[in-house]
């Protein structure tokens, strides 16, 4: 049997690659900063992915999201040119939450990599047109209205997971590495469509996630909250759905201290419906308010504005539901704000990620 | 009066029904030929429309390079105001096919773009990306993957899958179909029309980092104006902003000339034809004058009568029309293509395959049909109002001789005021219309002023056997009849002859040009360079390797490159000044001796180049000898001193000629789009040519002589359709000749029965009837080709110097003019050798039914 | 008095062709015209017709000064109380023989189904109604000359006009069409003045004229 053992590391080895080449976030991965920061043309899909609440100088509150994707084509000889790419798509959602108002603005964009978007190989530097966020500022449109923020990150980078790697699931393959500012310091202009600005402050969010299979091929969708307690601490919750609606148990919720350090990690937690927002649109049905019950403690995150869903007029694009919410405690209190996505409710997301 | 209506003027038709067909098919030709020329002309314009406008109209703007390619990096300055317009760039190349080369136009755009933009622009025809009709990353990740257009997948049977083979610049390609294009709304899109993503595009055309144009539209809730300012502000040196009508519009103007003159042309078979359409009803009103002044005797009305005549001629103009439509129509598809080739040699692909019978067009010939036959029964109507009553209708031959002399002289005088209006004004170039008007005076004065040799003729006759001055007599006194046969046939011959003999002065000069100039062995291009606007280029290696070859001693190249000078589009060249002016010749029309001048041009440094101006584009844009140029560049404004102005009639869009080395250094042109090959003396210049021709089956080369041939063909090819119509033209004017005979034998039936009462014989007074009839051909004739002798002054002297800007040397073609005449007699005799015939059998009891003594 | 001249002159450039005539016609006369060629009897009954005006003296019909008059005026009188047969027959060849004859009250604008039964009438009248849907060159001299003399009856007219109406047929024909007329003004009561330079013709006539020098003599009457 020891021709068998010698095999084995060879299996090791063969896990490292999916079948059609893209490299597998493994564990052991050593981050090294800023190069991790940047472009991993190796992994199959990437996103840089900002979130925030703002409020202007008389208090209006907002929330944005600002997420750029980098999709790679099926391997292929021919790779276009340096500024016309054909092997990687990239995607651009940015929207806005205008809570006085009660509207949700956003935007999506598709373009090939090369002239017209793009991330940079070390660093926070990506772009997508006229959108561009780097390691201190952020830039976009949405429908006229234009926001440019200055970014300051209170905390060093968190990286989630066990050792460097965040498992999605029993397939070794489904893994990402996952870097995540919880606290960013945001402090910026807002300006509307008329051309008169605000200045705006607020605190924000940054997510930079890369992997070659998100998903597990049971599973159809994912429940995921990035919250911001007032007391200063941070956590990030993801849960994984299957086919049936339970959730799977390589979900998993973490903890994050002021100073940014993980304090705690576990798979048990429960998120619930406290109720149900249905889609005008999509006629999906979100479980909203949301109520997630981690390391003995229970908020509900209630959506500021109810309908901000982001949906896809494309065929063949992605619709789900991404929102600033508040956050409250069993007895009702407002203890911080949070960020809520919901994927995989107007159509299952098998087999895109 | 319905019922005298329907009776009198309608009915009667049916029961004459071949007069009635005569008389319609004339209407018939001269609206059909009218309506061809502008059917064809039409679809050969949207075609060519097409092709400016490009894919995906619905742009607001266009930024493209004033004088060469953008870079890619243009698309990276605009991205700021993505968030107001969205941006979408193309490269352009030509593909040909195998085999037939025909010339496809090769669009390379952003796939993946192209599916953002269709969110934003609800109005963008061709926006829904090609995405939705097949895989997409099947157009994405082959680098020769195209897709076609509907018309060419539906013609030739081809799918995702099939195969295009074809050449681009020197290179043998097969291209992939990915997929079909689908149908924009707003009209068909071109059958030669291939979509290939922009980063293989650049590849394939050996092109990288270039792009042609972006266009830029507006997104739902920005403003115009503001866009333009800012696109204005980012934009650099050699960079313009077009707005799509603009493109469009230049395409229109390009051919506008050409175009202008078929229009014209096809106006040739309705003017002969008026002149027919109104002996036709004069010669109806005659025969039925008794009718017509029966009822004046009865009390009828004169305007009741005109309007009977009007009536008649009006159903007639109607019913000739619908015949005109029809064969107009089937004209206009063999049309269409002559039309479509001239274009596409002249300017740039034209696909058109088909002329569509639109509406307006049809309206529009009726309309025109209905109206020349109502203004040829004008006057033939008043007189028929103006009959008197019959009792007071004079017997015998009420034809009264007409003054002729002082028609005549109003002709010549209106022919020389016509010579007045055409050579005396200074217009600005482009601008012909003086020369257009006087033509027309000229056309109307001259077959005017040609009465005069009626009489001529007829005394002619005095020396001759009795048969041959019976038969010119009646033209020593010409009546009406008389006189418009023989204006009719004089304006066709006019300009027949008169454009005969400008298209010879052509041939001649661009002859006479050839021989100077074309003095290399060879000639080599791509295979696919078809028409002026190939974008096929040669690879800069091969003027090299050809060098290497111990057979040749020389090689002169030659380059070019689209600009757009002072507003308008025109071409750069570059040639090697110093190899030519030693081996190539030019024939220069200023600047003083020809190599002189090139050598000169070769001298000057970089810092201040020379160039050459072809005379279309001197005229043009009314330069001289000396004067200083501002050209456009992609780095910025290039100022030359323009040493010469030579002779070029193979582009009408003109050119400015510069050295190699500043093409090459300032304009950045590496390529080559054509090589004259220079032998060692004793060489067959088709072997050569055979051998390079395997080895390199992407070119075309051509001998001298085989060059020449081309030449000529395809100038043959341009005037094909001014030779059809001309024979129209000569057509419907013989059909007068015989029309009038028939008429002038009722006219002299009085003594043509008199004749036979003395013992004359059938044969005898057929011959008489012919003998007037040649006689009255031959005047017209003789004035006919005087008229064009004149015309040719004004289309040669002025109209082309106007309209193309080029010079030509007048010649007479003296055979050609002979045979024009030769044939038209002929032609004559042929029709009227049955007519006469058939008229001198006209029963003796029919004088007396007809009214006549 | 249906017609009255009254020292009617005409003359052409210097030459007067009528010179200080005077006539009448009294309703229900048949009058021949008779002189040679050349004396002006053409003219005179252009005159009578309505076709030209004298230069002198008056010629008035039911009342009505034809000089005087316009000539729309006149154009509906030759509609409408003339009727006119000429030496060459003068029928229309695009209309049927029926047609011809219904021609003129058509042309009053009276409506169809009157005028073909005036038609049918005067057909049958002159022998000709098995000839009605014909077409006119198809028929002889004396058939053309007799649909003639129907189509000048059809509006009932007053006055009838014939010059020569005999000139281009042959005697036969001649005489049948010539009893016609006689026959046929006698019953309409239509006054006749017939042109002639034959005295068989004239024989039909009561009354004779003779112009000579641009002037009347009476002839003897029988």
């Amino acid at each position: 049997m020891r021709w068998v053992m010698l095999l084995a590391p060879l299996a090791l080895l063969q896990a490292d690659r999916t079948p059609d080449g893209f490299r597998v976030a493994r564990p052991g991965h050593v981050f090294r900063f800023p190069e991790d920061h940047g472009n991993h043309p190796g992994f199959r899909t990437e996103w840089w992915y900002w979130t925030g609440h703002l409020q202007d100088e008389a208090g209006r509150a907002y929330g944005f999201q600002l997420t750029f994707f980098r999709q790679a084509s099926p391997p292929s000889p021919w790779k276009g040119s340096a500024a016309w790419r054909s092997d990687e798509l990239h995607l651009a959602h940015a929207a806005l939450t205008d809570v006085a108002a009660g509207t949700f603005q956003f935007e999506e964009r598709l373009d090939r990599g090369g002239l017209m978007a793009g991330a940079a190989p070390s660093g926070i530097q990506v772009f997508h047109g006229s959108w561009s966020a780097g390691a201190d500022r952020l830039r976009f449109q949405v429908r006229g209205r234009s926001l440019e923020l200055d970014v300051k990150a209170l905390t060093p980078p968190v990286i989630f997971g066990e050792e460097g790697v965040s498992r999605k699931g029993s397939d070794p393959t489904a893994a990402s590495h996952y870097v995540t500012y919880p606290k960013l310091q945001l402090a910026g202009q807002l300006r509307s469509a008329k051309g008169g600005a605000t200045l705006v402050t607020g605190l924000g969010w940054m997510d930079h996630e890369w992997s070659s299979n998100q998903l597990d091929k049971d599973q159809v969708g994912w429940d995921w909250a990035g919250i911001q307690l007032h007391d200063g601490r941070s956590l990030m919750a993801y849960r994984l759905r299957k086919g049936d609606g339970s959730q799977d148990p390589w979900s998993s919720a973490t903890l994050v201290d002021a100073r940014g350090q993980v304090t705690a990690r576990t798979r048990a937690f429960r998120m619930a419906p406290k109720g149900t927002w249905r889609s005008p649109r999509s006629g999906a049905a979100y479980p909203l308010p949301l109520e997630v019950s981690a390391f003995g403690e229970t908020w509900i995150l209630e959506p500021l504005v109810p309908d901000q869903e982001l949906s896809a007029d494309r065929p063949g694009g992605i619709t789900y539901w991404e929102g600033a919410c508040r956050v409250r405690d069993a007895a009702g209190v407002e203890r911080g704000r949070a960020y809520v996505e919901l994927t995989g409710y107007a159509h299952s997301l098998k087999g895109r990620f | 009066m319905i019922w005298l209506a329907w009776r009198v003027a309608l009915r009667a038709l049916l029961r004459e029904p071949g007069r009635a067909l005569l008389t319609c098919f004339a209407v018939g030709l001269g609206v059909a030929s009218f309506l061809s020329i502008r059917l064809a002309n039409r679809a050969a314009v949207a075609s060519f429309e097409q092709f400016t406008r490009g894919v995906g109209s619905g742009s607001d703007f266009i930024v493209a390079g004033e004088a060469g390619p953008l870079p890619d990096a243009v698309i990276t300055r605009l991205l700021p105001l993505q968030d107001e317009a969205w941006t979408r760039p193309v490269i352009e190349g030509s593909f040909n096919r195998a085999g037939t080369l025909e010339p496809f136009q090769l669009l390379g755009v952003d796939l993946v773009g192209l599916g953002a933009a269709a969110g934003e622009a609800p109005a963008e025809p061709q926006a829904q990306a090609p995405l939705q009709t097949s895989d997409f990353y099947a157009g994405l990740q082959d680098p020769l993957a195209v897709f076609i257009s509907p018309a060419l997948a539906r013609a030739e049977g081809l799918a995702a899958g099939s195969s295009l083979g074809g050449v681009v610049d020197e290179r043998p390609v097969t291209l992939r179909v990915a997929g079909v294009l689908p149908e924009a709304p707003g009209g068909a899109l071109p059958r030669t029309l291939l979509v290939m993503d922009l980063p293989a595009a650049q590849a394939l055309l050996g092109r990288p980092g270039e792009l042609d144009r972006v266009d830029v539209g507006l997104r739902s809730g920005a403003a115009g104006p503001a866009l333009e300012a800012r696109l204005r502000e980012l934009l650099g040196p050699g960079e313009l902003l077009e707005l799509p009508e603009q493109r469009a519009q230049s395409g229109r103007t390009m051919s506008a000339a050409f175009r202008f003159n078929l229009g014209v042309l096809s106006l040739i078979g309705l003017a002969v034809g008026a002149y027919l359409l109104f002996q036709a009803f004069d010669a109806a009103v005659t025969r039925r004058q008794e009718s017509w002044a029966t009822l004046r005797a009865m009390g009828l009305a004169p305007l009741a009568i005109e309007g009977l005549v009007l009536l008649e001629a009006g159903v007639l103009g109607l019913l000739g029309s619908a015949l005109g439509l029809l064969l107009g129509w089937g004209l206009a598809q063999g049309a269409v293509r002559a039309v479509s080739r001239t274009v596409q040699a002249l300017y740039g692909p034209a696909a058109a395959e088909q002329a569509h019978l639109a509406r307006p067009e049809a309206f529009l010939a009726m309309l025109v049909g209905l109206i020349t036959c109502l203004a040829a029964a004008w006057i033939p109507a008043r007189r028929a109002g103006q009959l008197p009553p019959v009792q007071l209708l004079s017997r015998g031959a009420q034809a009264r001789p007409m003054a002729w002399g002082k028609v005549a002289l109003a002709g010549l005088f209106t022919l020389f005021a016509g010579l007045a209006l055409a050579f005396l004004p200074r217009l600005p170039p482009g601008r012909a219309w003086h020369a257009y008007l006087g033509a027309f005076a000229v056309m109307a004065g001259g077959s005017a002023a040609s009465l005069v040799l009626i009489p001529l003729v007829g005394l002619m006759g005095r020396r001759g056997t009795w048969k041959l001055e019976l038969a010119l007599r009646p033209l020593q006194r010409p009546t009406g009849r008389h006189a418009w046969a023989v204006a009719a046939l004089a304006v066709a011959v006019g300009m027949a002859s008169g454009m005969g003999v400008m298209v010879h002065s052509f041939e001649r000069t661009v002859t006479a040009w050839i021989g100077t100039t074309l003095r290399a062995d060879l000639y080599v291009a791509p295979l696919g360079a078809t028409g002026a606007n190939s974008r096929h280029r040669l690879a800069p290696e091969l003027p090299g390797l050809l060098a290497a070859d111990p057979d040749v001693t020389v090689v002169d190249t030659f380059q070019l490159r689209p600009i757009r000078f002072r507003g308008q589009s025109t071409f750069l060249g570059g040639a090697d000044m110093a190899l030519h002016a030693r081996h190539g010749a030019l024939v220069m029309a200023a600047g003083g001796d020809p190599a002189q001048v090139m050598r000169d041009v070769a001298a000057r440094d970089l810092a201040s180049p020379a160039a050459i101006a072809s005379e279309t584009f001197s005229r043009r844009f009314g330069l001289q000898v000396g004067d200083l140029l501002e050209l456009p560049s992609p780095s910025g404004p290039v100022t030359v001193f323009l040493r010469g102005i030579y002779a070029d009639y193979g582009n009408e869009r003109g050119s400015l000629l510069v050295d190699r080395k500043v093409l090459e250094a300032r304009w950045g042109e590496a390529r080559f789009a054509s090589l004259a090959i220079y032998l060692r003396p004793g060489l067959d210049p088709g072997a050569v040519a055979a051998q390079w021709q395997k080895r390199w089956p992407g070119l075309q080369i051509r001998s001298n002589a085989g060059l020449r041939a081309q030449v000529s063909t395809v100038f043959h090819q341009t005037f094909a359709l001014t030779y059809a119509l001309e024979l129209v033209g000569l057509g419907v004017a013989v059909a007068g000749l015989v029309q009038a005979l028939l008429g002038l034998t009722l006219q002299r039936r009085g003594e043509l029965l008199t004749l036979r009462a003395l013992g004359a014989t059938d044969g005898e007074i057929a011959g008489i009837l012919l003998g007037e009839g040649l006689g009255l051909a031959a005047a017209g004739l003789a004035g006919g080709i005087g008229l064009g002798l004149v015309l040719a002054q004004i289309l040669v002297r002025v109209l082309n110097p106007q309209v193309f800007g080029w010079t030509l040397q007048y010649a007479v073609d003296g055979p050609f003019l002979g045979i024009l005449a030769g044939a038209s007699l002929l032609g004559a005799l042929i029709a009227l050798l049955p007519a006469s015939r058939w008229a001198s059998r006209l029963p003796a009891d029919r004088a007396a039914e007809e009214g006549g003594a | 008095m249906l017609l009255e001249a009254k020292g009617l002159g005409k003359r052409y450039g210097t030459r007067w062709v009528l010179k200080d005539l005077d006539l009448q016609v009294a309703a229900g006369d048949r009058v021949a015209l008779l002189g040679p060629s050349g004396c002006g009897k053409s003219t005179l009954l252009n005159l009578m017709g309505g076709l030209d005006r004298g230069d002198e003296g008056s010629l008035t019909l039911d009342g009505e000064d034809l000089g005087a008059v316009s000539a729309k005026r006149l154009a509906r009188i030759r509609r409408e109380r003339l009727g006119t047969i000429f030496q060459f027959f003068h029928l229309l060849p695009a209309l049927t023989v029926r047609e011809n004859v219904e021609l003129p009250l058509r042309m009053a604008g009276r409506p169809a189904r009157e005028a073909r039964a005036r038609a049918a009438e005067l057909l049958e009248a002159v022998g000709l109604i098995p000839r009605a849907e014909a077409w006119t060159p198809e028929l002889s001299g004396g058939e053309m000359q007799r649909v003639a003399v129907a189509r000048a009856l059809a509006p009932r007219p007053a006055l009838l006009l014939a010059d020569e109406p005999t000139g281009n047929l042959d005697r036969e024909n001649g005489e049948s069409v010539l009893a016609l007329l006689a026959r046929l003004t006698e019953l309409e009561g239509a006054a006749l003045v017939l042109v002639t330079h034959s005295e068989a013709a004239a024989s039909i006539c009561p009354r004779r004229l003779h112009l000579l020098d641009g002037r009347i003599q009476e002839g003897a009457r029988p």
